[in-house]
């Protein structure tokens, strides 16, 4: 159930993504980092992977980039969290690490980068958001989990 | 030892979702949109759904505009219509123009005596101009910015209109009652007021034209010590809820050079006084 609620909370994310512009942050990155720090790695690349799905449907053209690029981040968090997640300060590693592999992969074989400017920004805020984000998610779908 | 067998074995999977999504990248552009074409009617039916109710709530709204507009006009026609209808004499010309104006204020204490519009004296508005709805009249303008009036409405306790019983045609004097309502002052005891009876401007004054629709009759009571008919009145518009209200430009007082102007009211009355005979 909890991993059904974590899908549809990736998928409420993607909606709301599609709706705005690109200088936004990437909700759903974030929520994808969070939910990877708690589920399995299988659980993680299969989130990630529908998470890239849904967000390839906006630019079915270059199908294949946001999946290949989340399933990787899922797969990765889960796979390292427990070599360097020591602190809630620690998601931004995951989100910067994240923010990098989506951005060369939509370079190299997406539709390119957004520009300099909303990328900038919206990394900027991406980062900015990431704790808090991590904080509200592992609370609501996590309750009672502390990091190690 | 069993369970790192199924961790084992839930690696190869997610290392399989990992390279197809790699195998899809490596795909031709057309194979990329062929494999994803059943996913993407299913995911993004929602956006889509979310994108034509947005659209027609703005095709809606866009359309309800207009009608208002629409409707106000018509008001304004009939009333040119009846003034023409009751002087007998020929079509006046009317210079009708309406400016759309929104609330952006209102009196905060009833929030239907007063409200404030977003057009102004830039926007050809003044003092005086009669201020309607797609319903009904609604109230005039009183003090004029540059860029904002303010309106008094039919429910101040300061207005009075000039009213008349479309049925009857019988004339009165509307005011505020307080309660949302209007009541009529100086209808004659044994005058013909009926429950259900429109009222509209008489045009007896110097605001309104005549024919624009006020208000319904909902209540005449009896009461035989009355020394006039109490009549109470609802208007047509909903004063309290209005957003958009239509600003008329009347033409100037004395008509065009075709004819006359479509109110014999929009100015005072001239009146020359004779001078007196020599030796009175």
């Amino acid at each position: 159930m909890r991993t059904f609620v974590a899908f549809l909370l990736l998928y409420l994310l993607f909606l709301v993504q599609a709706s705005v512009n690109p200088w936004w942050p990437d909700l759903v990155l974030l929520g994808l980092i969070a939910i990877s720090l708690h589920e399995t790695r299988l659980t993680s690349a299969l989130a990630g992977a529908f998470a890239g799905l849904c967000l390839d449907m906006t630019n079915p053209a270059f199908a294949g980039t946001s999946l290949f690029a989340l399933a990787v981040t899922g797969y990765g968090v889960a796979a390292l969290r427990t070599l360097f997640y020591r602190a809630r300060w620690a998601t931004l590693l995951f989100v910067l690490m994240a923010l990098t592999l989506k951005w060369t992969a939509l370079a190299l074989f997406g539709p390119g980068l957004p520009g300099l400017a909303p990328l900038l920004v919206s990394s900027v805020l991406t980062m900015t958001l990431a704790p808090l984000v991590e904080l509200g998610l592992a609370r609501f779908l996590y309750p009672g989990w502390q990091p190690a | 030892m069993a369970k790192r067998l199924v961790t084992a074995g839930q690696d190869r999977i997610a290392w399989l979702v990992i390279l197809l999504g790699f195998a899809l990248l490596l795909l031709p552009h057309r194979l990329r949109l062929a494999a994803t074409q059943p996913f993407q009617s299913l995911l993004l039916a929602p956006l889509r759904l979310g994108t034509a109710v947005s659209q027609s709530l703005r095709d809606s709204r866009t359309e309800n505009e207009r009608l208002s507009l629409l409707a106000a006009e018509l008001s304004v026609d009939n009333a040119r219509l009846e003034s023409a209808s009751q002087t007998a004499g020929p079509e006046p010309l009317v210079g009708l123009a309406l400016t759309r104006a929104p609330v952006i204020s209102r009196d905060l204490a009833t929030f239907e005596r007063w409200l404030v519009i977003s057009r102004g004296t830039r926007h050809g508005i003044g003092p005086g101009a009669p201020v309607i709805t797609a319903d009904g009249v609604c109230g005039k303008v009183i003090v004029c910015g540059p860029h904002q009036s303010l309106v008094q409405t039919l429910l101040a306790p300061e207005s009075r209109v000039a009213v008349l019983n479309l049925r009857s045609r019988v004339p009165a004097l509307a005011r505020a009652d307080h309660s949302g309502r209007l009541v009529l002052d100086y209808a004659p005891k044994e005058s013909d007021f009926k429950v259900g009876d429109t009222v509209v401007t008489a045009g007896l004054g110097t605001v309104f034209p005549k024919g624009l629709r006020i208000g319904e009759v909902i209540a005449v009571p009896d009461r035989p010590e009355a020394l006039f008919k109490p009549v109470t009145i609802r208007p047509f518009a909903d004063i309290s809820r209005v957003e958009q209200v239509f600003v008329i430009h009347l033409p100037e007082a004395g008509g065009s050079e075709n004819g006359p102007g479509w109110l014999e009211n929009t100015g005072p009355p001239e009146v020359s006084i004779p001078d007196q005979p020599p030796g009175q």
